[in-house]
């Protein structure tokens, strides 16, 4: 390695980290301003033009805070936990392509290697809860390694059932870009609905979003591991939450939303940044509007979903994807197949519920 | 399940609502007709003082003791040109503790307080924030200014009215024809013209007044008295001048609003032969009390000429016998006035009380 291959890498991470810290920006930005609207407010609006530069505001004044150590924190974890939440994020963003070959490592492995690192971010959690030697965080942190691990399942599993039907087109099919081309004209989330959904619910768990905030549930636990930390440290879990949000989207989008292909991106190559744009804003759209309605979920009820619901659906999901490309039905059969299941299962989650509502009743009438 | 999807539906119908946020420093807010902030207090344009009398029923309902009130005597009272015996002096709003409940302003009867809609109460200091009474005063004008607030159209302001019609009608040559409505208005101009009359022969030749509490020493100067007989026929005079302005132009004077208070009770039937006997009267009344004003004026009394608010008449010298006669039913007169006031206190207070 010569003393230009490493300026060129310094130069490339330098670029890389201000374009996930400014597209971290515009996301928080982005939320307050969509959440407002859904609260028929208007969001920050002072600072700046439309208030555009309140989360810099915000940024400058975290950095600006005293970094308040308790007395009785183990030290060195208590340093390092954010570090480590906050690494594999970026680490990630080596590996996702932004168009068609616009990567910095192209690896053939590229989606293994986004799971893997996409686990790393726990081990931070459970560190910051550990070491804050605080109840509250200690709890969050058991609650963010229950959840995040469980939910860790049926996201692998709709992502392996992604590169499994890109078999079909491909001869790489775990290189995100790859998996892109494969997927043509229709995307995977014509194909595999379930998978999406799977997928999509996954995220919301993995960046601990609303409703699957339990770890940092700041109503029961006052924000979770982040109890202890102060100044620019919480600013690193809160840009990391933010940061884990967009690369979700980016991943989700180039996995199921069919990436950076659209009308004319074949020949205008510098439309394929714009299409994923456009879809990675719709799936961060889509997550805010999940969260302005819904509520939080229990603990018991977030486990149930994932060990009696999304992880058998993943594995069914998986078997489907396999049968398809093991007897060579046509996609359209594995639509139909991913509806049913779906309507399937919402049959019976309904099911089960009513069953639950009148044996509850039963028992108020006596 | 359907819930979430119904949720995200109404969320999404939300969204495309408009804002509800006012914001603020660039944006008035557009207030509700009763928004309340703290209190304030309102002015008599008529009369030129507040409306307050200091009765300190607003001190006493406070919930959080943020009033503080004092009254005197309204100097406005002994020179007649106000109904108001008593008046407010100080009057102190703590704004820091005010938690705007507006019970003072349901609880006064003198519509002396109204609730203000001025937000903007942020001050340097709390000491700032207690309002004395120039202030509130200011303040109501402010609401005046701005159409918050007008002066009430009471029953009381109803009998003011009646009575600058029955004064015009008085001051017609033919005086009999009493304008139709009804047996109310009817009777309370007929006790407005008594009263007008008792007025003219008091300025007349009053010896003392009982419902004037100041001032009875029993020696005075006699130039202080000559002063006093000779300012009490000026007034006497500008009161006649004043009443035939206001009867030519029916503008509100001070002789009416005076003899508001007094106005006669309002019982709510009266029958209509009473009100006609009752009006003939006071029209008898008035050309008695005329006449006897013009001998007295002829015979050169000046003395008897006292000022009503601080006349003894212990010191007149000769009294005419016409004069004697006139003070005889000058007593008659106010023992009806005060039975009649007396009569419309209660009455006043029931008024209250239902409001």
């Amino acid at each position: 390695m010569t003393l230009f291959d490493l300026i060129f890498i310094g130069v490339v991470v330098f670029i890389l980290f201000n374009f996930v810290l400014g597209s971290v920006l515009a996301v928080i930005y982005a939320e307050r301003k969509v959440l407002a609207r859904f609260q028929q407010r208007v969001g920050p609006s002072r600072t700046g033009p439309f208030g555009m530069f309140q989360t810099l505001a915000d940024a400058v004044k975290l950095l600006l805070k005293e970094d308040m150590k308790p007395a009785s924190v183990d030290r060195f974890v208590f340093y390092l936990a954010p570090l480590l939440l906050f690494t594999p994020i970026f680490m990630i963003w080596v590996a996702l392509p932004l168009s068609n070959g616009f990567v910095l490592s192209d690896l053939d492995l590229g989606l293994f290697y986004v799971v893997a690192i996409l686990g790393l971010s726990i081990v931070g959690m459970v560190l910051a809860g550990w070491s804050s030697n605080n109840k509250y965080a200690l709890l969050g942190g058991a609650r963010s390694a229950a959840q995040l691990i469980s939910y860790e399942l049926p996201l692998i599993l709709s992502v392996l059932s992604v590169g499994t039907l890109a078999q079909l087109n491909t001869d790489r099919p775990f290189n995100l870009d790859a998996i892109v081309d494969a997927q043509g004209a229709v995307p995977y989330i014509a194909v595999m609905p379930l998978a999406f959904l799977l997928f999509f619910v996954g995220t919301l768990a993995e960046t601990a979003r609303i409703p699957f905030d339990i770890p940092l549930a700041e109503e029961e636990i006052v924000g979770g591991p982040l109890v202890e930390y102060s100044g620019i440290r919480w600013g690193v879990f809160f840009l990391t939450e933010y940061a884990g949000l967009m690369t979700m989207a980016v991943l989700g989008a180039i996995l199921f939303l069919g990436g950076w292909t659209g009308p004319g991106s074949d020949r205008f190559a510098w439309l394929q940044p714009f299409y994923l744009g456009a879809k990675v804003s719709l799936m961060v759209f889509i997550v805010f509007w999940i969260r302005a309605p819904l509520p939080r979920l229990r603990i018991d009820q977030l486990m149930a979903f994932a060990w009696k619901v999304a992880i058998p659906l993943g594995f069914l999901n998986l078997l489907l994807v396999a049968s398809t490309l093991f007897y060579g039905w046509d996609l359209w059969v594995l639509t139909l197949l991913n509806l049913a299941v779906i309507a399937a299962a919402v049959y019976g989650m309904m099911w089960r519920r009513g069953r639950r509502l009148s044996q509850f009743r039963e028992r108020w009438a006596q | 399940m359907f819930g979430t999807i119904k949720s995200l539906a109404t969320t999404m119908r939300i969204a495309f609502r408009s804002k509800v946020t006012v914001e603020y420093p660039t944006e008035r807010p557009v207030l509700a007709p009763r928004f309340m902030a703290h209190p304030v207090l309102t002015w008599d344009e008529e009369v030129h003082e507040p409306y307050c009398t200091g009765c300190l029923i607003c001190m006493r309902i406070c919930p959080t003791d943020v009033i503080t009130v004092s009254m005197k005597d309204n100097p406005k009272f002994a020179a007649e040109e106000s109904t108001r015996r008593k008046i407010v002096d100080d009057f102190e709003l703590n704004i820091a503790d005010c938690i705007m409940c507006g019970l003072c302003v349901d609880y006064c009867n003198f519509d002396a307080i109204v609730m203000s809609d001025n937000f903007e109460l942020s001050k340097q200091s709390r000491t700032q924030l207690v309002q004395g009474l120039d202030q509130l005063l200011d303040g109501g004008r402010d609401q005046v200014a701005r159409g918050r607030w007008s002066a009430p159209e009471t029953k009381k302001s109803q009998r003011r009215a009646a009575a600058q019609g029955q004064a015009r009608d008085a001051a017609a040559p033919a005086a009999s024809e009493a304008p139709s409505s009804d047996d109310r208005v009817a009777a309370s101009r007929a006790k407005a013209a008594a009263m007008r009359a008792q007025r003219a022969l008091e300025a007349g030749g009053t010896v003392e007044d009982t419902a004037a509490p100041i001032g009875s020493e029993g020696e005075v100067d006699p130039r202080v008295a000559a002063g006093r007989a000779k300012a009490a026929e000026l007034r006497a005079q500008k009161a006649r001048e004043r009443e035939a302005a206001s009867a030519e132009v029916a503008t509100p004077a001070t002789p009416q609003l005076a003899s508001t208070e007094s106005t006669g009770t309002d019982q709510p039937a009266v029958d209509p032969r009473v009100v006609e006997g009752r009006r003939k009267a006071a029209e008898l009344r008035a050309q008695k009390a005329a006449e006897r004003e013009a001998a007295s004026a002829e015979s050169g009394t000046p003395a008897t000429k006292q000022p009503t608010a601080e006349t003894t008449g212990a010191e007149q010298p000769a009294v005419d016998p016409r004069v004697v006669e006139g003070r005889r039913k000058a007593a008659e007169l106010r023992a009806q006035k005060a039975r009649e006031r007396e009569e419309q206190q209660a009455s006043d207070t029931d008024e209250a009380d239902q409001q």
